[in-house]
């Protein structure tokens, strides 16, 4: 299986960095490249299919440096946002496009452009057209196409994006089954979190032409480096201070509003005395009327500014000493907790999450 | 009028049925009563009286009026515009062939370009257009001529020879290097607005599927545009066919073509029922020749490009 490698991928538009000393391996998994638009991911993805050049930096497939190789000769696969299907072939042709360019004999060709079809269940619509097909055939054709020439590397650029809901999530469980078939190296570009985790074996989330953390969705979720990640998988509460004594891998926090307990973690995260930032998810803190005892909960007093009921979770927002507000989202409404009442919002402190203090700003 | 219920515009004013309402009927039936005038003075009539004139006896032989195809059948077995129709076709085929060749790159270039660029060439494209042929053709006459520029700069350049002392003027080279020149942006855009559609991320997937440059071309690109290469040529074909200033004023009796045996028959001897007829006998080869090329075409447009 082969192995991508970018190292300290750089590139420039103008005056605009899309893309900033990107280094990241993959090597028989599929990595998402996460994001909101704009963040480098597309151009990313075009620099390892080549039709994109970087400013500086390499691209390497199995120690090959490809940086300077044009897209015809890199023998990469891409499926992309809008299929890319050539309108005048039929979906056979435009299977066995690349078995054609790379001059595979008729007869072979015409068995591995069945056998991808086979592989995406289209195998009765060799002959149509492609404006013949709904928009999920049409993505699985593209797909197949990218396949069917055993590429090194499979490019998948926002492959879902054109499709509505329900298509999306199918095709989505398809595309997952089919990498996890041929145990492919693939990238998948995608601004969907929901789209990575589902597809990707890790997940590389950008930002302003970075990569600002690598890992599975849990660690991911769990463990986010800083605000932008904590952030971009769901609501986050923030609480900033100084890092007291480190005893029993538990740090101790001095916020503004109130001591709180915080697990160490690993590393540099784990620099006591320095200004320190912990996030909490609003779905792991809940309110009680009386602070709980215990070296394992933290609770801070706060006043509770606003309830709502959103079907399955009632909302809080409750306002610190320092009036900053925090959010708590509770499965089951604390019983006879009013808006203006003094109460304590509290959390495990297993769930508090220490953030990297380089990004504290 | 009724405002627009739901957000739903009301189109009634472009075309369709409007639901009797007497403004917007008479508007629409006006326009059409205007443009059906338009049509039947400045196209249908015209052609009509010329066809008709054809089917008469030429003015001077002092026969009666009765019609006759006495015209087409001089035109037809006379071996004199045998000859003339077929230099006629050579010109137009070769310039339609060269306006193709030249036209496409041009075409190609508009549209990787981008949009500030694209709108500068595109006027270098079109310019030409806003002078009158004849000062067009007479820009060849300037270039092509004995002491024309091109062999001023031949000889500047030490190139002393047969070629460089005569003139290039009153064959057909020149006349096929005019008529492309006159007609050419006809054909660009044409191409260029059926380029417009290729969506760039096919030639991105032929790339990438492991075709190199020209093999996207011959795969992807020029497959695609067939149908703005059908439109250019069967635009630019006619006109060639049918072009006289040019022609005439590159080529003079030596490129002698249809249209200047029309002309030379309806002005200096007068014979208008001669000219109807070799009009008529222009205008129904050009029918055929497309009409014919449109079929072969709209055959392997179908295979190639599905709608």
């Amino acid at each position: 299986m082969s192995t991508l490698q970018l190292r300290d991928v750089s590139k420039k538009f103008g005056a605009n960095t899309a893309v900033a000393n990107v280094s990241v391996e993959v090597k028989s998994e599929c990595l998402a490249l996460l994001g909101p638009s704009g963040c480098g991911k597309t151009t990313t993805i075009n620099m390892i299919a080549g039709f994109i050049k970087p400013d500086s930096g390499e691209i390497l497939v199995n120690d090959n440096d490809i940086t300077s190789v044009p897209p015809h000769r890199r023998n990469t696969g891409m499926v992309f946002q809008d299929y890319a299907l050539f309108p005048h072939k039929t979906v056979f042709d435009n299977v066995a496009f690349g078995l054609r360019m790379r001059g595979v004999p008729k007869a072979e060709r015409e068995k591995r452009v069945r056998e991808a079809l086979d592989l995406i269940g289209l195998s009765q619509l060799g002959h149509r057209f492609p404006e013949q097909i709904s928009g999920g055939q049409r993505q699985r054709v593209a797909l197949a196409r990218a396949l069917v020439i055993r590429p090194s590397i499979l490019l998948l650029d926002e492959p879902l994006s054109n499709l509505d809901a329900r298509l999306r999530e199918s095709l989505r469980d398809e595309i997952r089954r089919v990498l996890t078939t041929t145990q492919i190296t693939s990238v998948f570009v995608t601004h969907d979190q929901a789209e990575a985790f589902a597809v990707a074996d890790r997940v590389a989330l950008m930002n302003h032409g970075h990569i600002v953390q690598v890992g599975t969705a849990k660690e991911l979720y769990q463990r986010p480096i800083d605000r932008f990640v904590a952030k971009f998988f769901g609501d986050c509460n923030f609480f900033q201070g100084r890092g007291g004594p480190l005893s029993d891998g538990v740090v101790f926090v001095d916020t503004n509003g109130g001591p709180v307990r915080v697990p160490a973690g690993e590393g540099p995260n784990s620099s006591s005395a320095s200004e320190l930032t912990i996030a909490v998810r609003p779905e792991q803190m809940f309110v009680a009327a009386s602070e709980s005892q215990g070296a394992d909960v933290n609770c801070l007093s706060a006043t509770v500014s606003s309830i709502r009921h959103l079907g399955s979770i009632t909302r809080y927002e409750a306002a610190l000493r320092d009036s900053s507000v925090v959010k708590i989202d509770q499965q089951q409404p604390s019983d006879g907790v009013v808006v203006g009442q003094s109460v304590f919002v509290c959390w495990a402190a297993e769930h508090g999450m220490l953030l990297n203090a380089a990004a504290v700003k | 009028m009724s405002p627009a219920i739901n957000g739903t515009a009301d189109l009634s004013w472009f075309g369709r049925r409007s639901n009797g309402n007497v403004f917007a009927s008479a508007f629409l039936y006006g326009g059409m009563a205007v443009a059906l005038v338009i049509f039947l003075v400045f196209f249908l009539a015209p052609m009509i009286y010329m066809l008709i004139e054809s089917f008469k006896p030429p003015m001077m032989s002092g026969e009666a009026d009765a019609l006759t195809f006495e015209n087409y059948r001089s035109f037809v077995t006379d071996p004199l515009y045998q000859t003339i129709l077929q230099r006629t076709l050579r010109v137009a085929a070769l310039s339609s062939s060269l306006m193709l060749l030249c036209g496409y790159p041009v075409a190609y270039l508009l549209r990787i370009v981008g949009p500030r660029t694209r709108s500068r060439l595109f006027f270098f494209v079109i310019s030409p257009m806003l002078v009158s042929v004849v000062v067009r053709t007479y820009g060849w006459v300037v270039i092509l001529g004995k002491e024309g520029v091109l062999n001023s700069v031949l000889l500047a350049a030490g190139i002393d020879n047969g070629f460089s002392r005569s003139t290039h003027l009153f064959n057909m080279t020149a006349v096929v290097i005019g008529v492309s020149h006159v007609f050419i942006p006809l054909m660009i855009l044409a191409i260029y607005n059926s380029l417009q559609k290729v969506d760039f991320s096919l030639l991105k997937a032929a790339a990438n599927l492991g075709a190199p440059p020209y093999r996207v071309f011959f795969e992807v690109t020029l497959p695609l545009t067939l149908p703005g290469i059908i439109a250019g040529l069967t635009t630019v074909f006619p006109l060639a066919m049918g072009s006289f200033i040019t022609v005439a004023v590159l080529g003079g009796p030596a490129v002698w073509v249809v249209s200047m045996s029309a002309y030379q028959q309806a002005t200096t001897l007068l014979n208008w029922q001669f000219a109807g007829a070799i009009g008529a006998a222009l205008l129904i080869a050009v029918t055929i020749i497309v009409g014919l090329f449109n079929f072969v075409m709209s055959h392997i447009v179908r295979e190639q490009v599905r709608p």
